[in-house]
């Protein structure tokens, strides 16, 4: 059988002209790669010419501006140079205990340059895992020094938005400590200088994102998802592929956080078309996995818990796998999969005793609890809780005390028979309620 | 089912607070090092003016002025920028708008000032480079095919209109069309692939 003629430009562009409908009856253009590629090339080359802009005279001088060519090379160069200058003097100033950094940095007043703050800024970022409130006064340094920098040295608008710089920094490392009313404030500073410059949208749209953390913490879901969709729009005009991930990525848990599962889970499916880190793509199936559990798809959340699970095993994440299992764990006790669901949950006690998560050994007894009352095993709960009691004991756990309390109650309730899947319930929301939350530690 | 909602997001944290601090952080290894703004001005530069005076209708010495801003801000986004061409055509757009903004306070914007320019849809970048190079193949067409284009594709005339227009047969002015088009194509093929 002979293959099929590919149309020529011509008969393409004849066919361009006769209109969609015609198009749309053409049985070759629809099935052939090649025409249909031409056609869509020609298609772009007629829209454009119905562009004003293609048609307008006006010139344009094809030769760069030196003058502009000159301000930007030295720009550029001063910024090196000012960036190299504070390297030495981050050193010297972190090096000294926290409490005496302000007054080092007063100390030195030619440390007040755009470079120290951008240095500051860079260990702000590093600072953030380790040491929290070192980062936030690391940014309460580099907001005092981007404050008072001189507009006639740096031009107005690299003062303003390295102001914007510094405070979005430091709402944000407010907002990692749980000081969240300081953090509303601070990304407002920040959006204000942004909004003052005039040319920061892309740095107000970081800042958006910053907001919308804070929101999803103050349960402010309304304004958080609107920060954040005006961040997707930017981060997408402005090709920034892996910033968009991230903020659709936070789009979702805010959503999940409303309780609008489904609406998460749609954009966790476009996410999951894109490329991702091994590491990020695991969470991602993790968060699937949580929307599915929520919306009693306890199949879909299985698979995803699942892959997560195999993932995290072949990236080494043990603690990970661990908080997934358990996850995995309680949808198969939601399935009636009770056998399953003890087998797992007890592995998972197991690993958390292991890695010494005394909060996450408490808990993941009480979900034991529940599938041997829900098998009427209750008299094994008895030998569940002197097993996670034993352990706090032999850690010398203190901090877990209400925790063990919980327990001990449940230890008791299960000896007199007093036992059911209510009293397991109650006793779970203490322990759970005893967490510590992680982003309020450093708060005060 | 027990509810521990409050505990999950806080255990999903891992993977919340890292694609958001991704978008907020600032690696010190800014583009700052990395990027020779001269080089890049040079390259976007015809792109950049194009996008301020043709779509934003924006004098050129004005224009030169934004570019600069646009490039400063460039130099001190402080984090990788993935796509340089999108992310500078995309902040022309802005600082073209702010310029009317501000212009707006002391003289009337442009009529059309609302239409300009979508920079909310993703392949702006593309598209003007795509005009740029469109308008640049104009140039170098014959006029009578320059017109046939004109009066079809941008005043949206007929074949019918066009032959009137130019005193000849409606076969006729549906061939030139056909030409023209096919054409104004080869010569951007010609120009891309010089660019590559």
């Amino acid at each position: 059988m002979m293959a099929e003629p590919h149309y020529d430009e011509e008969a393409l562009i004849a066919l361009l002209e006769a209109g969609d409908e015609s198009l749309s009856r053409d049985p070759h253009i629809a099935t052939c790669t090649p025409c249909s590629k031409t056609l869509a090339s020609v298609r772009e080359i007629a829209d454009c010419l119905k562009s004003p802009d293609v048609w307008d005279t006006t010139e344009i001088s094809p030769d760069p501006n030196p003058n502009v060519l000159a301000f930007l090379d030295r720009t550029q160069t001063e910024m090196r140079a000012e960036d190299a200058a504070a390297e030495p003097w981050l050193r010297e100033l972190l090096a000294q205990p926290r409490e005496a950094w302000a007054a080092t940095l007063h100390a030195h007043p030619e440390w007040r340059t755009a470079g120290m703050v951008r240095k500051l800024i860079a260990a702000t970022d590093r600072a953030i895992e380790t040491m929290p409130p070192d980062a936030v006064e690391i940014t309460a340094l580099a907001v005092d020094i981007a404050e008072a920098l001189p507009p006639a040295r740096y031009g107005e608008s690299t003062a303003l938005r390295l102001r914007g710089h510094a405070w979005r920094e430091r709402a944000y490392a407010l907002y990692f400590t749980g000081a969240y009313n300081e953090a509303v404030t601070a990304v407002e500073r920040s959006r204000k200088s942004f909004a003052e410059c005039g040319y920061s949208e892309f740095d107000d749209a970081r800042a958006a994102v910053v907001l919308a953390l804070i929101g999803s913490c103050r349960e402010t879901y309304g304004e958080a998802l609107g920060a954040v969709h005006f961040a997707d729009d930017v981060f997408g005009s402005y090709g920034a592929r892996l910033k968009l991930v991230a903020s659709r990525r936070t789009e979702a848990i805010i959503l999940y956080l409303a309780r609008r599962f489904r609406d998460a889970l749609t954009i966790y499916h476009d996410l999951e078309r894109e490329r991702l880190s091994d590491e990020d793509r695991a969470a991602l199936w993790q968060n699937i996995a949580l929307c599915y559990r929520e919306i009693g798809d306890f199949e879909a959340a299985g698979r995803y818990f699942a892959q997560a699970i195999q993932l995290c095993t072949k990236l080494g994440m043990l603690t990970y796998i661990a908080k997934t299992r358990w996850h995995f764990g309680r949808v198969l006790l939601a399935q009636g999969r009770h056998v399953e669901a003890l087998v797992v949950l007890r592995q998972v006690r197991d690993e958390f005793t292991e890695a010494n998560m005394a909060n996450d050994v408490a808990e993941v007894t009480t979900d034991i609890a529940h599938v041997l009352v829900l098998t009427g095993r209750t008299g094994e709960v008895v030998d569940e809780c002197h097993r996670a009691l034993g352990y706090f004991t032999a850690a010398g756990l203190t901090t877990t005390e209400p925790a063990m309390s919980a327990i001990s109650l449940l230890r008791e309730a299960a000896a007199v028979g007093r036992i059911d899947a209510f009293v397991v319930a109650d006793i779970r929301s203490k322990v759970a309620n005893s967490r510590p939350q992680l982003s309020r530690i450093y708060a005060d | 089912m027990l509810d521990q909602n409050t505990l999950e997001v806080i255990s999903t944290a891992n993977s919340a607070e890292e694609p958001a601090k991704a978008a907020v952080s600032t690696p010190a290894e800014a583009p700052v090092v990395e990027v020779d703004i001269g080089v890049l001005y040079v390259d976007y530069r015809m792109l950049l003016l194009s996008v301020a005076c043709r779509k934003f209708r924006i004098p050129e010495c004005e224009a030169e002025n934004l570019i600069q801003e646009v490039f400063l801000s460039y130099l001190q986004a402080g984090t990788k920028i993935e796509n340089a061409k999108a992310w500078l055509v995309a902040a022309m757009c802005n600082a073209s708008r702010h310029y009317w903004r501000a212009q707006g306070r002391t003289e009337p914007l442009p009529d059309d000032y609302g239409e300009r320019c979508d920079p909310s849809s993703n392949g702006v970048a593309d598209r003007e480079a795509q005009k740029l190079t469109v308008h640049q193949a104009l140039e170098y067409l014959q006029p009578r095919c320059r017109q046939t284009l004109y009066l079809h594709y941008f005043e949206g005339r007929s074949a019918g209109d066009v032959a009137r227009e130019m005193e000849t047969t409606n076969r006729y002015a549906e061939k030139l069309i056909h030409n023209c088009l096919k054409r104004i194509r080869e010569i951007y093929l010609s120009i891309t692939a010089v660019k590559r």
